[in-house]
């Protein structure tokens, strides 16, 4: 399959922080969660994927082309965190200068989306809401028709409503057009419904990287005694978490686990539990 | 690149609106004496387009346009280009304006109030061309400093200079000075713009 993002080996060193050998391939068409807790480099990556940081080791292509080459973001769309048009311009104005820095603006679409999501295109930006203005970012990524969605935590600080607003609005996107997603969030519930692909990021290095339904239908969770879980051989699982009264413990092939232990209860895991003992497990 | 200069152009707009009082104010004050008008197009440069940077910083638009295509270029070059138009229209408005006045006050010295404007504008392109590297590199918060610096300095070498000579002694220079002057200003801009797109191509945020 075609990739539309490769990252090979990125290494960036800061005084407290490094990105350790980074490597993700997105291919056409897919959904990639991109997950991890806060600090463990996801904007860092997405930062370098769009050239805002250069000065790093290791080779990033999209479209199969170098990220150097300026023709490549004709074809991406991005939602960074906190990064927008200034906030005393109105909606409309946002058309006006996006008509002249894209070639494939469709100002059709984007006046079309506004109506959607009842926006009025003759308001200043500082006057929305958190959860309007993350839906006009998105609006704004989408309107000239890029080949590669780029979000960095589009959902964070946002309630469950405006939460669920956002994502039905990349649902829309990802119906009409065949078109690639790179998400990044801590909130992986949001992943669970629309996602293809789960990369993990975590300490500045991807600890996991696999399909979601790999991950969903061998992945499992155990929550066992103290006694139970002395009679586990370190091969058994992947991590373990000590709690107050018991242990949570992580496997990585549900079905040979049941073999083993027969008696013992095996749930599906869920993401957010899998990031928690991936980060805290030993 | 269009999009960048209608951008900042928008900005300005708005911001314009907020001015508009202190425009006016300073308009009254010097309604009397048309050549005193020819201080405005510079503040209104300046001024204007400094607090473009502003709120650029503000909604970190920077980080933002370098993932546009040629992001990095069209940023300084639209600045550029964007004071260019700013000054442009505010010195042909204000000209247009004190010679209306002028005419008004039966005191028209074409030929005067011509050369004041130039100078003036001379000074504003000069004094922003060093000021635009130094925005690019440490952003404009920071660089407030170092931009009130300049403009006082700068003032006070003209008051100087313009007190240790006599007014013919000055004319004179400024005479010669007239046919220098705008490669002095073409070559800084040039360089301004050169030394700025160098910052930018490798900036990090």
């Amino acid at each position: 399959m075609e990739n539309i993002l490769e990252v090979k080996n990125l290494n960036k060193k800061y005084p407290a922080f490094a990105l350790k050998d980074v490597s993700i391939n997105l291919p056409k068409g897919v959904i990639m969660g991109f997950i991890g807790e806060n600090g463990s480099g996801k904007t860092t990556t997405i930062k370098a994927i769009l050239n805002i940081i250069k000065d790093y080791n290791g080779q990033i292509k999209l479209f199969g082309k170098s990220n150097t080459e300026e023709v490549v973001k004709e074809d991406i769309g991005i939602v960074l965190d906190d990064m927008f048009f200034s906030e005393i311009l109105l909606i409309k104005d946002i058309d006006l200068i996006m008509k002249g820095i894209f070639k494939n603006w469709d100002r059709e679409m984007f006046f079309q989306y506004l109506d959607k999501f009842n926006l009025n295109k003759g308001q200043k930006i500082k006057t929305l809401s958190k959860g309007m203005k993350k839906k006009l970012e998105i609006i704004t990524a989408i309107s000239h028709h890029p080949k590669l969605l780029i979000l960095d935590e589009p959902t964070s600080g946002l309630d469950p409503v405006a939460r669920n607003e956002v994502m039905e609005l990349f649902q829309s996107f990802i119906q009409n057009e065949e078109c690639s997603i790179f998400f990044s969030t801590h909130i992986t519930t949001d992943l669970e419904h629309i996602a293809d692909y789960i990369t993990f990021i975590s300490n500045g290095e991807i600890v996991l990287s696999k399909t979601k339904d790999e991950i969903m239908d061998n992945y499992g969770i155990v929550k066992c005694s103290e006694k139970d879980f002395n009679k586990f051989q370190k091969e058994d699982y992947l991590k373990c978490r000590k709690n107050k009264y018991d242990y949570d413990v992580l496997v990585e092939n549900r079905k040979e686990f049941k073999k083993k232990y027969k008696e013992l209860v095996i749930d599906k895991i869920t993401l957010e539990d899998l990031m928690v003992l991936m980060i805290k497990g030993e | 690149m269009k999009g960048f200069i209608v951008k900042d152009l928008l900005i300005v707009k708005e911001n314009l609106k907020a001015s508009l009082i202190i425009l006016g104010v300073y308009l009254l004050l010097f309604i009397g004496n048309p050549s005193n008008l020819s201080f405005l197009p510079p503040f209104m440069s300046f001024y204007l387009m400094l607090s473009t940077f502003s709120y650029d910083e503000l909604n970190k638009w920077e980080s933002y346009a370098f993932s546009f295509p040629d992001g990095r270029r069209n940023i300084v070059l639209s600045k550029y280009i964007s004071t260019f138009i700013l000054t442009l229209i505010s010195y042909s408005l204000i000209f247009i304006l004190s010679i209306g006045l002028s005419l008004y006050l039966h005191n028209l010295n074409l030929g005067e109030m011509f050369i004041t404007f130039l100078a003036n504008m001379a000074s504003i392109i000069f004094l922003l061309s060093i000021i635009y590297p130094i925005i690019f590199k440490f952003g404009i918060e920071k660089a407030r400093i170092a931009i009130l610096g300049l403009i006082v300095g700068f003032v006070l070498i003209v008051t100087f200079f313009g007190k240790l000579l006599s007014e013919d002694a000055l004319i004179k220079i400024f005479n010669s000075a007239l046919y220098v002057l705008p490669f002095v200003i073409i070559i800084t801009l040039i360089l301004s713009y050169l030394l700025s797109l160098k910052i930018m191509t490798k900036k990090e945020l």
